[in-house]
């Protein structure tokens, strides 16, 4: 069944929701979880973001944005809320981050790998807001521009530009920070 | 001339690593230019750091039996056509009858208390 088809079912039927909740918890754990870098508080900004999507989920309209869209804006919304109120930066994060994704099994490869990730990781996070999130909605997602653009309110070609400015101004950053 | 990579060229080459893998990504953007060199390798690194992490399988359960709970709620609402939370609070008008008969109630007992009081003692 379709997300549209499920999103009107939902309104009455606690069951498509469930159904819109298994399609997306995954992606949206990811998308917070990178932004974040901590599992206690993905966990519970992914919880916000469904409570919040299923009390507004009767105003929803289908006006061509995806209801993926529509449930990525409410966890961007969450994520740069929390980032206000939360200007600190835990170093100790970064390594829970390294751990929980490296898929090495030699311990020498996965100590040089981790290294050039945290390096990575940070030179991400030093960029601006819509650049993270482009980064994490193209890697860790690997959603196409088209969506990209409707989650985050740009045409395609101004993701595709914002990409290009992207990777080029990650590559000037770690050009600096590499001995 | 410049030899800064192009971003279609980016975009083609993300494209085809991330579905087909890295050889097929080299080879569709062969032959590649000194300075693309360094942008194909951060997109390969990128693309390593980066990986998909699977959220734990009770937090999931336990979410997903807290909203069913909660749609559950606001449908039995619905039905009896109670507004749902929310709404019941975002009300102002029931909230302003509720505090002008809480306080219509709290002055009618002063004034019985008062007038039992009064007539005790004139007695």
């Amino acid at each position: 069944m379709s997300d549209a088809a499920l999103v009107r079912l939902a309104k009455e039927d606690s069951e498509a929701f469930g159904e819109l909740y298994e399609r997306y918890v995954d992606k949206i754990y990811n998308y917070i979880y990178y932004r974040v870098s901590d599992q206690a508080e993905a966990e519970d900004l992914t919880a916000r973001t469904f409570f919040r999507a299923l009390r507004k989920i009767d105003s929803y309209e289908d006006r061509g944005l995806p209801f993926s869209a529509w449930l990525y804006r409410i966890a961007h919304n969450l994520v740069a809320n929390w980032h206000r109120s939360n200007s600190r930066r835990k170093s100790v994060q970064l390594d829970e981050l390294m751990a929980a994704t490296s898929g090495e099994s030699n311990p020498g490869a996965i100590i040089e790998q981790q290294e050039m990730h945290a390096m990575l990781i940070e030179a991400i996070r030093k960029l601006p807001e819509d650049r993270q999130q482009l980064i994490i909605l193209k890697f860790v997602e690997r959603l196409p521009n088209a969506q990209i653009g409707q989650i985050m309110g740009r045409s395609e070609s101004s993701i595709k530009s914002l990409y290009h400015r992207t990777l080029k101004s990650l590559r000037s950053d770690l050009r600096k920070r590499q001995p | 001339m410049s030899q800064e990579p192009s971003p279609d060229r980016l975009e083609l080459y993300t494209r085809v690593l991330q579905n087909e893998g890295e050889v097929k990504a080299r080879l569709v953007v062969n032959p590649v230019l000194p300075e693309e060199e360094a942008i194909f390798e951060l997109i390969n690194a990128l693309q390593e750091a980066l990986r998909p992490v699977t959220p734990d399988a009770a937090f999931k359960a336990r979410l997903r039996g807290h909203l069913m709970d909660s749609a559950q709620r606001e449908q039995n609402f619905r039905l009896l056509r109670i507004p749902a939370t929310e709404k019941r609070i975002r009300l102002p008008w029931i909230a302003a009858s509720a505090a002008v008969l809480g306080a219509t109630a709290t002055l009618a007992g002063a004034y019985a208390v008062w007038r039992w009081n009064a007539g005790r003692q004139a007695a």
